[in-house]
């Protein structure tokens, strides 16, 4: 065990910890742009640099180990300035729009109050000011505007259903390099360039769309600022609302809700389900379905379809279809194993067409989901006409003055939709296999989580010689409750 | 009148680098037949006691050091490294080793070899050294032929045009295919280096320097020169001097005499005014430190630094904010772009020293290049942002005149 | 063998070949290499003297570290950039010649210096240029 004093405080740790972490045990909170935990560590933002008693300059906390009777200092005078110098340099060429209150015209930190912030929109921030940057520049009182010298200008890549590129954003910390590359095995981000002309682009340096990225939104998550956000549209839903031809009906999925309530800094223990019911009727939502998680570990109808195999001998593997990235990622490289993806859909699109069915062209199907490829998914489908992330429905709540507080909590509508487990959780990426019996057969099924552990379970069924008949793939490393677009723990 | 003392370039003139015979004519190879009847513990030991052979980079680190802890780290590979990416301004000394005994920086790098147990080694020379690299081949080849690298397959990789990877753990990034972007330290790279196996990276004119120590005996070496830096340097000499050439002098040697005797004094009539020596991320000499020996201790205590040993003068017809300017250009261009401090502040300087240059510059932008300065020397990720600065804080310190000339220009205002 | 897993020998070769890095030779050597192509083509934009656009006809390079600096380099950049219509960086309009900086190449004895179509000038002066200019008609 480590002894050590940051800012006089002692703390205990186990050898190999680093300040960055033991600082965290000691409730002292150091500031970080560039790291993330999962991914390794990059020390290029700087941030966290701290002073170390005895030593010949600051250390980056995230990078250094912590040794046995330390004094770390993290708030020194040099420090500060040295944050702060840090701060203004990234603001030199940042988007003057994230520096300046539209409504107020130029804005300090002292003019800003928190609670007109939280009421008004107009800034029109992707991430309605839950951004990295934003947090570090209220924190030591760095007022862009002082700053800006040459905003860099780029055109935003729109070119995928799910993800949006701002590269005038970009503070290059590269942890979406670092999610998409060594977490998710793609390799879709590329770090081109030298020196100050250093940029993150897209594989081969053209169109996100035309590299290997199959919208699996890790880089999303990842991303501290507003370089990287999902795609947002807070327009169609209100027309269709104010349409009297159009019946709106939505459907959240099981993941949503958390995110979204502590995005909008509610309870999670005090708001559920109804109320975001209530909320969404506010807005204009004519109908909202629920969805529960189900018991069984395999859907009814998969398991239907995995019995008809076994019994016409098939030794291949059956590929869950619910997961769009997956299912985008198989297409792409293992096109020989279309055939062994479930026909059954995943629940989004059941949705929207029992909505279709029911109501026809009047349908207008909203699905709620913190996840990027659902977005993919419903632009290829006709069922359902949006997806929304809850920072979406967060700021079309915030505009339209849809406040849970005040809002009396609504029953949601029939049917229930059952939510299976085809999409599978984990606490870490990998592949977990387990027995189950089916008609009195053993087999032996897997889940996989993260999309390298997707590519070696698709291997192993491309080589002939895979053990397990059914696999569950989900391409986000703790499956959908790690999805793409919602709000992340970077500690 | 200073003399020469060539050791690590003690075959120039008497060898064809291109004949092998020739350098084995001059005793060359048998220091390493001499190091394998040793125990590797041995070597690294006498190396250690030549006073400790200093890195000859720029670094200064400690050798012997270096070659115990590979030594020390268990691993099923090891790597020996020759770092031939000579990229700082003024310097061309590693040229010169190369260009006149390669087989000297060979055997030295087979001795480590041998003193570290690796088997396997690289030369990286920087791609504007085309040239050298075909002559490091060819070198290697003939060694190989004779049988004098049994244990070792050593490989000639090129540069691609980046001072970065003259960064031992950028040059490793750089060897494994990736961008030359420093690594962070620790883990240090003879714990674990290029491909995540012991390894260790000398300089040319180290490794050139080691068959003589293991030659001689360690004592000889540690009596030459400068006590805590024995031995002798190459020094490459640029600018308004008579003579711009090379030399290899003892580290006790005065920077007068080198620049006096050697490069025959100034080039015209105007008189010294500022000398940079170790390169562009070294400080300037005023004329009064002439007299400081050339040894890594000596000039550090004056303020300067000896790094790679070039030795640029400036007479008093140059306007430091010019050269300034030049220097900050440099390293804006070469700036790997990894760490924010460095990626933004050496753009920020060299716009910063344009405007100053271009007469638009104002008092306010000398305090802005002294807290931009300040905050790259402690936050950057590797020396490169933390030197950038350390020439412009010294030509503001010791030619703040000529800086205030180009400020007042603008403004109008009477000297 | 070592000698085929070292990348930058590898892009050597091809630029040579094609007188830039192509994209279709980034992909063979990313699947020759095992490695993701975006990998590679980080690699190749990293690198001042590997071009992933092909370069004019005739390359010519002129040091502007500081010893060439004092030696009188800007002398020889105007000459260039005036006789030739183009500012360092650029290529002529018939994609005959471009211009580029280079930073410190080990040649300080003789500076200003030259690198044209990888062959060194050494000691070049403004008024040389004209005569460069003409043999790389």
């Amino acid at each position: 065990m480590i002894n050590l004093t940051i800012d006089g405080k002692a703390v205990t740790v186990t050898a190999g910890t680093t300040i960055l972490a033991a600082a965290q045990k000691a409730g002292i909170d150091i500031p970080t742009l560039c790291y993330l935990k999962d991914q390794s560590v990059k020390a290029n933002c700087r941030i966290c640099l701290v002073e170390v008693k005895g030593g010949s300059g600051p250390v980056p906390a995230c990078a250094s180990e912590a040794v046995q009777g330390m004094e770390v200092i993290t708030d020194s005078a040099v420090i500060i300035a040295g944050r702060r110098r840090s701060l203004q340099l990234i603001l030199t060429h940042h988007p003057i729009a994230c520096q300046s209150c539209v409504r107020l015209g130029n804005s300090r930190h002292g003019d800003l109050s928190e609670e007109m912030c939280s009421m008004c929109f107009y800034c029109d921030c992707v991430r309605d000011g839950d951004c990295e940057l934003q947090k570090l520049l209220k924190r030591y009182d760095v007022n862009g505007m002082d700053y800006v010298w040459a905003e860099k200008e780029y055109d935003s890549d729109t070119s995928t259903s799910s993800i949006v590129r701002d590269p005038g954003k970009c503070i290059l910390c590269r942890r979406c390099v670092s999610a998409c590359g060594e977490v998710q095995g793609i390799y879709a981000w590329s770090i081109t360039g030298r020196g100050f002309h250093t940029a993150i682009e897209s594989a081969g340096g053209g169109l996100l769309a035309e590299s290997p990225c199959v919208e699996c939104g890790q880089c999303v998550r990842s991303c501290p600022v507003g370089a990287l956000y999902e795609t947002q549209n807070l327009d169609d839903l209100p027309d269709a609302a104010q349409d009297p031809a159009k019946t709106v009906i939505a459907r959240a999925d099981p993941y949503f809700l958390k995110p979204y309530l502590r995005l909008a800094e509610l309870d999670e223990h005090t708001f559920g389900d109804e109320s975001l019911s209530a909320g969404l009727r506010r807005i204009g939502v004519d109908l909202v379905i629920g969805s529960v998680q189900a018991d069984q570990a395999v859907n009814t109808d998969i398991t239907a379809e995995l019995k008809k195999r076994l019994s016409e001998g098939d030794t291949r593997p059956l590929l869950s279809a619910t997961c769009p990235a997956s299912v985008q990622y198989l297409l792409t490289r293992f096109p020989q194993l279309s055939e062994c993806l479930s026909a059954v859909p995943g629940a989004q699109e059941q949705f929207g067409s029992w909505a279709k069915a029911n109501w026809g062209d009047a349908a207008y199907t909203l699905s709620l989901s913190a996840c990027s490829a659902k977005k993919m998914a419903a632009a290829e489908s006709v069922n359902v006409d949006q997806v929304m992330s809850p920072r979406e429905i967060n700021r079309l709540f915030g505009r339209s003055g849809a406040d849970l507080n005040r809002l009396k909590p609504v029953a949601l509508d029939e049917p229930q939709q059952q939510e299976c487990r085809d999409i599978p959780d984990s606490d870490c990426a990998g592949i977990q296999e387990r027995e189950v019996i089916l008609d009195n057969q053993r087999i032996l099924i897997a889940s996989a989580c993260g999309l390298r552990a997707v590519a070696n379970v698709l291997e192993l069924a491309a080589s002939g010689n895979c053990p397990y008949r059914y696999i569950q793939v989900a391409a986000c490393p703790q499956g959908c409750q790690s999805a793409g677009d919602l709000p992340y723990e970077t500690l | 009148m200073v003399q020469e003392m060539r050791i690590v370039l003690r075959n120039v003139g008497k060898i064809n680098p291109e004949v092998i015979d020739d350098y084995l004519r001059e005793g060359g190879y048998q220091a390493l037949t001499k190091a394998k009847a040793m125990e590797p513990a041995a070597i690294i030991t006498e190396l250690e006691r030549s006073g400790r052979l200093r890195g000859r980079g720029g670094a200064g680190f400690n050798t012997g050091f270096k070659w115990r802890s590979a030594f020390h780290t268990q691993a099923d590979q090891k790597y020996i490294i020759c770092n031939a990416d000579e990229g700082e301004p003024g310097t061309y000394k590693d040229r010169i080793i190369l260009e006149h005994d390669p087989h000297t920086v060979i055997e030295g790098m087979a001795i480590a070899a041998y003193a570290i147990g690796a088997t396997e080694g690289f030369i990286y020379c920087r791609a504007e050294y085309s040239e050298i690299s075909s002559l490091l081949e060819h070198a290697v080849k003939q060694a190989e032929e004779k049988g004098l690298l049994a244990g070792l397959k050593l490989h000639v990789v090129c540069g691609a045009g980046a001072y970065v990877c003259g960064e031992e753990t950028a040059l490793i990034e750089s060897i494994e295919g990736k961008r030359g972007e420093p690594r962070l330290k620790p883990p240090y790279p003879t714990v674990s280096g290029l491909w995540g196996k012991p390894t260790v990276v000398n300089n040319v004119e180290t490794f050139a320097a080691v068959p003589v120590i293991l030659d001689k005996g360690a004592g000889w070496f540690s009596r030459l020169g400068a006590e805590k830096y024995p031995g002798t340097k190459i020094f490459c000499l640029s600018g308004d001097v008579k003579n711009r050439t090379w030399c290899e002098v003892p580290t006790d040697t005065s920077l007068r005499a080198i620049i006096e005797d050697i490069g025959g004094g100034m080039r015209g009539s105007e008189p010294l005014k500022a000398v940079q020596v170790g390169g562009s991320s070294c400080p300037f000499l005023t004329p009064d430190k002439l007299d400081t020996s050339v040894d890594f201790d000596s000039m550090s205590v004056a303020g300067a630094a000896l790094g790679s040993g070039s030795i640029f003068v400036m007479d008093a017809s140059r306007s430091m904010v010019d050269v300034t300017y030049s220097i900050t250009r440099f390293f804006q261009h070469e700036s790997c772009g990894k760490c924010l401090p460095c990626r933004e502040g050496t753009m920020r300087l060299a716009a910063l020293a344009e405007g100053i240059a271009g007469g638009t510059g104002s008092r306010k932008d000398l305090e802005t290049i002294r807290e931009l300065g300040t905050f790259m020397n402690q936050a950057s990720f590797c020396p490169l942002g933390q030197s950038a600065a350390v020439p412009v804080f010294s030509a503001l310190a010791q030619f703040e005149e000529d800086f205030r000339q180009r400020i007042m220009e603008e403004e109008g205002e009477c000297k | 063998m070592t000698e085929n897993k070292i990348l930058l020998t590898r892009l050597h070769k091809a630029q040579e070949r094609d007188g830039y890095v192509t994209q279709a030779a980034i992909d063979e050597i990313a699947g020759q290499l095992g490695v993701p192509a975006a990998e590679v083509y980080q690699t190749v934009s990293f690198y001042s003297m590997l071009y992933l656009k092909p370069q004019g006809k005739h390359l010519i390079q002129i040091c502007e570290s500081a010893p060439c600096h004092i030696a009188g380099a800007q002398a020889v950049i105007a000459a260039m950039e005036s006789q030739l219509g183009i500012r360092m960086g650029e290529t002529t309009g018939d994609s005959h010649i471009t211009l580029q900086y280079i930073q410190c190449c080990g040649q300080c004895q003789d500076a200003p210096v030259l690198v044209v179509d990888g062959e060194l000038m050494k000691c070049v002066e403004a008024g040389q240029v004209a005569e460069i200019l003409e043999r790389l008609k």
